[in-house]
């Protein structure tokens, strides 16, 4: 006690060191079940073969890699994942953004109602929320039924194991995030920005385009590359809605890693699609920053 | 006075409600072109309240807006044609100093060189030349301020409308920016509305002042007249000091009366329908009290209770009885001033107490 009250004190140091502890158990975290199981999956994927008993460790090898590039049908079932991601991001904010705008707008019961209608998927477990879609969407199911009876139209209809019917389902599931977020990035803007456009003389649809959409862009931003990088990753609405029928790189995963026990080549799969999800999300972003100029300016 | 004699303004019979609440209560107004015009009064008063029914951002209950004499009730704000400024500068934080300002030319079709050419005049205007390629963040508040100034006036709007522009900008900016405004509107002559609480810049800018309370105009008139002549208690205790205090009045006679308040008895000058007998509310200003160290017949005998060095003057403060005297003077001219605990004289110059009207007791 003597020695700490003679040494001198220095605040800053000790605030840093308080914020280092605090750091300090989501860095374990991260550490024990993100980073070791990652640098795991990529020792995995260079292993020539399958480990065993006999051969724990067998020689590393780029083999699965050059086997997944030169692979026509793992290039389709990757470029499938990344078009299911991409056309689910559309959906979404392109539905998002005017409800999570209308959100702003209203208050009271309203939006309270609104906005509990939004976040309700996220209450209902993934699986319910897909078998009740995959009864919507069956041949002969309810929406069938409702269509015929209006005499819309005969014979059953192939919806179940379409690629859209796979997006539209992964949008339905993604709507809360983008609608959380989109909601934020609106009320952030100061209602006077606004009127001072009204009162330049600027319309609706020029409020919209140079004032309102610039200064959501990162929200916008946000939401696409939380929505990409969920929905090319998905596996369980493509199993359950797409089938075998839309192959996406997810369901080669689990295949090879469970059904085929082919670890290595699950692995490098794995691999090669966070590296694409990680690169696009990136590469996205960066345009999207220079395009809308962001970190040079701040909300004032 | 720069004002013409056209209307660039006019409400007729406004009354707006929020919530129950009348925010405005039969309010009429004129404003001549070329004026610079001040609603001031305390928040909840209703002075933003108007700015925004002639901005168009709200519509009245009852009554009709005219602009440039045409009904304007309707008119959505883009068609208004008007400058905004607003309290918190609304700048567009993703847009340069420069596109900010552009904004409205741009709307209206202009050329590029147009653009480039009354940009940069309106940045000569308001002193801040060599700032377009900044960002709002960037720039200090009182630069900000200056570009929502030339972004508002870039557009020849013939009616400006000022939000509270400086009360968000620290003491010595907003004088600097009190006399900025002057200047520039005297050299565009562009009608101004000022919306504020401070009765400082009201007094400081105005052509005239409307002091507003309770979603009503208490008093319009030019500031000498506002400050001189306050015709209520609530108008001359808002605007600057005021000793107030109410007296009986003992006798009138011809052009003066003579009022008793306490011990003392002192004389007011135009009386306009008083008589003898009624009690009457008076006010003078601090610096309108006299100070003497002898006494003559026309002065009272009084106490000073405390003297605060202001630098240039004395604040002092007068017991009278019972009651107290707010004073400024400066030294007297001995050059000795008055200290604590001394006995001394006032008078009251009788043209200088101002007789108060009694406060409406409904709204």
């Amino acid at each position: 006690m003597a020695d700490a009250a003679a040494r001198p004190r220095n605040p800053d140091r000790r605030r840093a060191l308080l914020s280092a502890l605090l750091l300090l158990p989501v860095c374990a975290l991260l550490l024990v079940f993100f980073l070791a199981p990652l640098i795991q999956l990529v020792n995995l994927s260079t292993f020539a073969q399958q480990p065993s008993a006999q051969n724990l460790k067998p020689p590393h090898s780029l083999a699965n890699y050059l086997n997944i590039l030169s692979d026509p049908f793992y290039l389709q079932i990757t470029a499938n994942a990344l078009l299911v991601g991409f056309w689910t991001t559309i959906a979404t904010l392109v539905i998002s953004y005017p409800v999570a705008y209308y959100i702003t707008k209203i208050s009271g019961w309203e939006r309270t109602l609104i906005s509990v209608a939004c976040l309700l998927p996220l209450f209902v477990n993934v699986i319910v929320s897909i078998l009740g879609w995959y009864i919507l969407l069956l041949p002969y199911g309810v929406i069938q039924q409702i269509l015929s009876s209006l005499g819309l139209v005969t014979g059953s209809l192939q919806w179940l194991r379409t690629m859209p019917a796979l997006v539209g389902v992964l949008t339905y599931e993604h709507i809360p995030f983008a609608v959380l977020i989109l909601v934020s990035s609106l009320q952030a803007i100061p209602q006077d920005k606004i009127n001072a456009a009204r009162l330049l003389g600027a319309g609706i649809p020029r409020i919209f385009f140079t004032l309102i959409l610039p200064l959501t862009m990162p929200g916008l931003v946000a939401s696409a590359i939380l929505v990409f990088s969920l929905s090319a990753s998905s596996y369980l609405v493509p199993i359950l809605i797409g089938a075998q029928r839309i192959k996406v790189l997810p369901l080669s995963i689990f295949s090879y890693g469970t059904e085929l026990q082919n670890w290595p080549l699950a692995a490098a799969l794995s691999i090669v699609l966070l590296i694409l999800v990680v690169a696009i999300t990136y590469l996205f972003a960066r345009t999207m920053n220079r395009i809308t100029r962001r970190g040079e300016w701040e909300m004032v | 006075m720069r004002a013409g004699n056209e209307s660039i303004l006019r409400f007729e019979n406004i009354s707006k409600i929020f919530q129950g609440q009348v925010v405005l209560n039969n309010l009429s107004l004129e404003m001549r072109q070329g004026e610079f015009l001040t609603l001031l009064g305390p928040s909840g008063c209703g002075k933003t309240t108007s700015l925004n029914l002639v901005a168009g951002l709200l519509q009245p209950d009852s009554g009709t807006v005219f602009l440039r004499g045409q009904v304007a009730n309707a008119l959505p704000p883009r068609k208004r044609g008007l400058g905004l400024v607003f309290q918190s500068w609304a700048l567009f934080p993703h847009l340069n100093a420069f596109d900010n300002i552009a904004y409205g030319l741009k709307i209206r079709g202009a050329t590029e060189t147009e653009i480039r050419t009354r940009v940069m005049a309106m940045l000569d205007l308001v002193r801040l030349p060599g700032v377009e390629q900044k960002f709002p963040s960037q720039l200090s508040g009182g630069m900000q301020q200056r570009v929502a100034l030339a972004r508002a006036l870039v557009t020849r709007p013939d009616l400006l409308l000022l939000d509270e522009p400086l009360s968000n900008l620290d003491a010595s900016l907003r004088k600097e920016m009190q006399i900025e405004l002057r200047r520039i509107h005297s050299e565009l002559s562009v009608s101004t509305l000022l919306v504020t609480h401070s009765q400082e810049e009201a007094l400081i800018m105005s052509d005239r002042i409307a002091v507003m309370r309770r979603g009503r105009i208490e008093c319009i008139d030019t500031p000498s007249v506002v400050y001189n002549r306050p015709p209520n208690e609530f108008v001359c205790s808002f605007v600057g000091d005021a000793n107030i205090f109410r007296c009986e009045v003992e006798q009138v006679s011809g052009r003066e009366a003579m009022l008793k308040w306490g011990a003392i008895r002192f004389v007011i000058a135009e009386p306009s329908g008083l008589a003898g007998g009624q009690m009457l509310t008076v006010a003078i200003r601090p610096e309108n009290v006299i100070l003497h160290r002898a006494g003559t017949a026309d002065t009272h005998d009084g106490l000073v209770k405390d003297a605060i060095f202001k630098g240039s003057h004395f604040d002092y403060v007068i017991s009278v009885g019972d009651d107290q005297l707010h004073v400024i003077a400066l030294p007297p001219v001995d050059g000795v001033p008055f200290a604590q605990g001394e006995q001394i004289c006032f008078s009251l110059p009788k043209s200088r107490v101002i007789p108060l009207a009694e406060d409406r007791a409904d709204g």
